[in-house]
């Protein structure tokens, strides 16, 4: 099964062809996000801009003004934080509906080490203005999250997961809208809110917990900016919310929902599971979800341990 | 077409008027140097060689300029006075204030400004990408002028973008530096020496020029070339160029003017 970014190429392909104002863009990583087909059959939509990312961005933005929609692709991590400037001056202050794509978001190219890791990119996007910040959990996900943003005329940055053995996540159709989470699993006891592919692991650390007999809700906040508020205020009500996300403790998904919390009345305690605080040694995925404890195991173990603490 | 005279005359009222902002901004001050050494070039461009229209100005077969270097706003609030996208209230209220004209300019196309700027070295990706865009719709009547400052040059992201010029063969383009040979620090050959930049240029695949950046007729004809490939006019400028206490002078990339100074500076451009 293809993973998040060898979906890239093909699904800009049929993107492209239903509207040619399109681009795709990349910074030499058109291979690495499978273009090939997406070159040959619309070579005039694929911008190659070599290893330069602030460049990639700034071209975009240009692009953008003469009437084109640019989705602008390339490692998580070099867009957010080599071009975070270009980011925060063309998106941000200028407000260029720019569309960005980052493979390898958290630990999934971890082989490649802690460089090629985007442990802080929703941290860093989701600070600035005007960007929509989407963490999709699978394929189909994916596709409806790149499909919407061909019609939409803000930013956005999309953060892609996994491996080619990412976990099915929907099996059956779902009404996708920005900002509006998903619940995947019912339950009232626990919640955990996750995002992107690790959401796989919270599934299952969900069905450990149940046979604890503690009923656990999972949800996925695809959209990590702007949150779904509504969600989180009706689940409020839950003795422990838990986040689950391959990104650094701060600042991210969790960081945003304690945000919200902080101002509302009614604040369930909170345990954010992370990567941690530091960068990990290169691994490979596998390993580095176990060392970084984002495992069903460790996971239940954690939350196990927290939820006793408040009966 | 502007003559020669008519040209000086549109830069020595562009200079009264950058004079009148400066002081207007009291005790913030402005970018004086860099804005008075640009003046010619602004001049020329607005006089003579770009389309563009107060009213339609939006229409897609305007040329588009791009003011890397946005820390001569105030030159460029001047020249867009001067062709009618500033009104006389927009100059006298610029740089303080409720103001929206200010240190570095804001994006606006009514008012004749392409983009927004202030953090260097990123105007050259926006033109790449406008001139790409530009072809890519089939209008290849549109030209992109791109500005920059010659301390501008140390960013990275201008060689990135300079590349990506000439590999698209956009010859919409044409890069314009103002090289007054100085910068925050000091004189750019001390703070960091870029060796030959027209070499340095020429050697990407540039057709590059060098020439008095404050002779308008040398501006125009190097504006005005037809040429295949993209062009770098290398404009050797002085920085607070028109005003003899601020010629040169490093403490003047920004200042703000006394009475007494801004009574000088109003003398020398008037001889």
């Amino acid at each position: 099964m293809l993973g998040m970014r060898r979906m890239i190429g093909p699904v800009m392909k049929d993107i492209i062809e239903r509207n040619d104002k399109v681009m795709f863009a990349t910074a030499d990583l058109g291979r690495y996000f499978a273009y090939e087909e997406l070159l040959k059959t619309f070579p005039n939509n694929v911008v190659e801009l070599g290893i330069a990312e602030q460049n990639l961005i700034g071209a975009s933005a240009g692009l953008q003004n003469e009437g084109f929609n640019v989705f602008a692709a390339s490692y998580a991590t070099f867009i957010t934080a080599r071009a975070l400037d270009q980011i925060r001056v063309n998106i941000g202050y200028m407000g260029f509906g720019i569309k960005l794509i980052g493979g390898g978001g958290g630990l999934s190219d971890g082989n490649f080490s802690a460089t090629h890791m985007a442990l802080e990119d929703i941290s860093n996007t989701r600070n600035i203005p005007n960007i929509m910040v989407v963490a999709p959990a699978d394929g189909m996900e994916l596709i409806k999250v790149l499909t919407a943003l061909s019609d939409f005329h803000g930013s956005a940055y999309v953060r892609l997961s996994g491996r080619a053995n990412m976990p099915v996540i929907y099996r059956e159709d779902y009404e996708f809208r920005f900002g509006k989470a998903v619940t995947l699993r019912e339950g009232d006891e626990i919640t955990i809110i996750s995002n992107g592919t690790i959401l796989g692991e919270a599934l299952k650390t969900a069905e450990k917990l149940e046979a604890n007999n503690i009923s656990c809700r999972v949800i996925n906040m695809h959209t990590i900016k702007p949150l779904d508020k509504d969600i989180l205020r009706v689940i409020s009500d839950c003795k422990l919310v838990v986040t689950v996300e391959e990104h650094l403790f701060s600042g991210g998904m969790g960081s945003a929902i304690a945000e919200f919390y902080a101002e509302e009345k009614i604040r369930p305690m909170m345990l954010m599971l992370s990567v941690g605080t530091s960068y990990p040694d290169a691994a490979e995925y596998e390993d580095l979800l176990i060392k970084c404890g984002l495992t069903r195991d460790d996971m239940a173990d954690k939350i196990l341990s927290k939820y006793k603490l408040l009966m | 077409m502007k003559n020669r005279e008519e040209l000086e005359l549109i830069a020595k009222r562009m200079r009264l008027n950058i004079i009148k902002m400066t002081y207007r901004s009291g005790m913030k001050g402005a970018h004086l140097g860099g804005s008075m050494s640009v003046v010619e070039i602004l001049s020329v461009l607005y006089g003579n060689v770009m389309k563009y229209d107060v009213v339609n100005y939006n229409a897609d077969e305007r040329d588009r300029l791009i003011i890397s270097k946005a820390h001569a706003a105030v030159a460029l609030y001047a020249a867009l006075y001067e062709v009618g996208f500033l009104s006389a209230e927009d100059i006298d209220c610029a740089m303080h204030g409720e103001s929206q004209f200010f240190e570095h300019p804001k994006m606006s196309l009514r008012h004749g400004i392409e983009f927004s700027g202030g953090s260097l070295g990123q105007g050259l990706s926006l033109g790449m990408g406008t001139a790409l865009g530009l072809i890519k719709k089939n209008n290849l009547r549109s030209k992109i002028f791109v500005i920059l400052g010659d301390g501008e040059c140390d960013e990275g992201q201008i060689w990135e973008a300079a590349s990506a010029i000439i590999h698209y063969k956009l010859n919409n383009l044409t890069v314009i530096i103002d090289a007054n040979g100085m910068q925050y620090d000091g004189e750019s050959d001390s703070i960091m020496n870029l060796g030959n930049l027209e070499l340095r240029w020429s050697s990407l695949g540039y057709h590059v020029e060098v020439i008095d950046g404050h002779n308008v007729g040398e501006i125009q004809d190097a504006l005005c070339r037809e040429l295949d490939i993209p062009k770098v006019v290398i404009a050797k400028t002085i920085k607070g160029k028109g005003v003899r206490f601020a010629e040169n002078v490093l403490s003047w990339h920004t200042g703000r003017l006394t009475d007494e100074l801004y009574q000088e500076a109003i003398r020398d451009i008037n001889d």
